[in-house]
């Protein structure tokens, strides 16, 4: 029988796992943690993500080498004080020896003694929908982030079924490295792997772990630097006023659904979250993972209904010129295939004028999600990553944290609704920044919308088997779930 | 074998001495610093308890779960009774798995010191 955990549980006992056991992972426990990645966000259901297991020991040993290699040239440059700076909250009998792996790199080279590593991998040019233009936003949105996404969803699950895990960038961060693998394992050019998952059942019982900043430091109030503190420090202090929802981790990742049309009271205004349920979803935020613990995210609760009325205007005005220069009728209609065909001409026409993304308005909280601009990523490991210091250090955590909140939103029974088009378009997005006070080194991503769901959302969009999505040692080679390979 | 009442009552106590003596107080208010508060939980056998502690150098024990924390302990009473009594290294019973550390790990050292602070003071 799978085993069982509360999904908070599951949040707050993740950690990075880098020593393993040799024992193998058995078949059924490594399926279900594929299989939840399967169930991540993907905006328009392309479902831009594929994983390649891998058990062979010469490839895991030649990522082990790999990472080493790069992680040793990129820690090994910066000076011995900064490392030790980013590594204050280590107690001081284990930080000396921690940051000697960091030096010679072997804290990363975990790959070849973790059981099982899972190649994560999305493609710039799979994001064929002509809606936003090319960009490294869109490729972040469309690709890199339901992945990172997908990725905090195994992460959860393998904790809840015993598993550690941990995601290690260096075995592919150097282009030579990534040309090498993907000619190896037979990966097309069109892919690119953004990181190794490591799976394995933890060599030692515990993992301290790091030290966050507190919510009143990550999110805020109305506006940028009114910390949104929290109920429980105010005066009168505001507490739960009823005991916190358990529900199983599985279970939330595979109700967590996008919701647009949210509960009103009587006179027609949003129905009222309690605050101290907004500080468990902010709080879902905080345990995410962050590389080098940079946590480069900010948070800004917004319950002006002015502000949420420009923001639902906003996202209706640039989602329907974005969708409104689709092709073809036909084009749109193939995206939504998985939906029942009496209700696709009804949800195409509110893509079409916009009205699918207006809900900003209609729900009690919107949190304006902001992440670092280069300037906050001081860590000297990655001079001059570009793309991927954006990535591993702003962009990757920005998502989880996100899909962290979503899925403690689910857990408490709320609804929750992720939703780019207020922010982006031209003028939107300066404009919104100048509002909100948010300073020029930040820069604001996207709004996650929550409230009270008008209805239970049943139907999710449909998905690809794990066969379309997984394969086994390389590329192409299906990972066929085990009843069906026993049949 | 200690209970989970013995946890509460030895928090009870903490509590109490914190609002009666100005050395647990000062203590309270270095750790707070310039934050706005820290929130310590428990969760001994199957209660939950956390400690609030203000800027002004207050403490407060409340029943249940908080929304968010700084420090969360979790573990059987008898092991949680050692740890906040001084009888065993928290690092030491996480080993042996008798407790689990959610959370920021720093802010155990500003919590002993509010509790040397309390008790021995």
């Amino acid at each position: 029988m799978p085993e069982r955990m509360d999904f908070w549980e599951a949040l707050y006992s993740r950690r990075s796992v880098r020593e393993f056991k040799p024992d193998p992972i058995e078949d059924w426990k490594l399926e279900r943690i594929l299989d939840v990645a399967r169930w991540a966000p993907s905006p328009e259901n392309v479902q831009n993500w594929r994983y390649v297991v891998i058990k062979d020991p010469e490839i895991k040993k030649l990522l082990g080498e790999m990472g080493k290699v790069q992680a040793s040239m990129h820690f090994g440059e910066p000076p011995y004080e900064l490392l030790e700076s980013r590594l204050w909250y280590l107690p001081e009998e284990i930080k000396h020896e921690v940051i000697e792996m960091y030096y010679d790199g072997s804290l990363f080279d975990y790959c070849a003694e973790a059981p099982v590593n899972i190649l994560c991998l999305c493609a710039e040019g799979h994001y064929d929908y002509p809606a936003l233009p090319p960009s490294s936003w869109l490729e972040h949105l469309g690709g890199t982030g339901p992945l990172m996404m997908g990725i905090l969803n195994m992460w959860l699950a393998a904790t809840a079924l015993g598993v550690g895990a941990a995601f290690n960038v260096f075995p592919v961060l150097d282009m030579r490295d990534q040309e090498y693998l993907s000619h190896l394992l037979g990966i097309p050019h069109s892919w690119r792997i953004y990181g190794v998952f490591c799976l394995g059942y933890p060599a030692k019982e515990w993992e301290i772990p790091p030290s966050r900043h507190p919510i009143e430091a990550i999110a805020f109030s109305e506006r940028w630097g009114k910390p949104w503190v929290r109920a429980e420090l105010r005066d009168p202090p505001e507490l739960p006023d009823e005991p916190l929802p358990k529900k199983d981790v599985f279970e939330v990742i595979y109700e967590r659904r996008s919701i647009r049309e949210y509960k009103l009271t009587e006179d027609g205004k949003p129905v009222p979250i309690p605050d101290w349920k907004i500080e468990r979803i902010l709080d879902a935020a905080r345990w995410t993972p962050s590389y080098m613990n940079v946590q480069p995210w900010r948070f800004i609760v917004v319950r002006d209904p002015e502000i949420k009325e420009w923001m639902a205007k906003t996202g209706v005005e640039t989602s329907a010129a974005a969708f409104g220069e689709v092709p073809t009728y036909e084009f749109t209609d193939e995206r939504i295939w998985y939906l029942p065909k009496h209700i696709r001409p009804g949800v195409l026409e509110r893509e079409y004028d916009g009205r699918l993304f207006d809900y900003c308005g209609e729900c009690d909280v919107t949190i304006v999600c902001c992440h670092s601009t280069e300037q906050h990523q001081d860590v000297a490991a990655v001079p001059g990553m570009g793309f991927w210091q954006d990535l591993y250090c702003a962009w990757g955590p920005q998502m989880m944290a996100v899909q962290a909140m979503w899925l403690a939103a689910t857990a408490l029974n709320l609804g929750a609704g992720f939703n780019t088009f207020p922010v982006i378009g031209l003028g939107n997005n300066e404009f919104i920044t100048e509002l909100l006070g948010v300073p020029p080194s930040w820069r604001v991503t996207y709004t996650l919308n929550i409230g009270v769901p008008a209805y239970a959302r049943m139907l999710g969009p449909s998905r690809y088997p794990l066969e379309a999505v997984a394969f086994v040692e390389r590329w192409g080679k299906p990972y066929i779930r085990g009843p069906i390979m026993q049949e | 074998m200690a209970k989970p009442e013995d946890i509460k009552a030895l928090l009870q106590t903490l509590v109490a001495n914190v609002a009666q003596k100005p050395k647990a107080q000062d203590a309270v208010k270095k750790w707070v610093n310039d934050y706005y508060g820290k929130i310590i939980a428990f969760k001994a056998g199957d209660q939950d308890f956390f400690l609030v502690f203000r800027p002004d150098g207050s403490a407060s024990l409340y029943d249940g779960e908080p929304a968010s924390f700084d420090l969360y302990i979790r573990g059987d009473p008898e092991s949680l009774l050692n740890v906040l009594q001084g009888r065993a290294r928290p690092l030491d019973l996480m080993a042996k798995g008798k407790i689990m550390i959610w959370g920021n790990f720093h802010e155990a050292a500003g919590f002993t010191q509010v509790m040397t602070a309390a008790f021995l003071g």
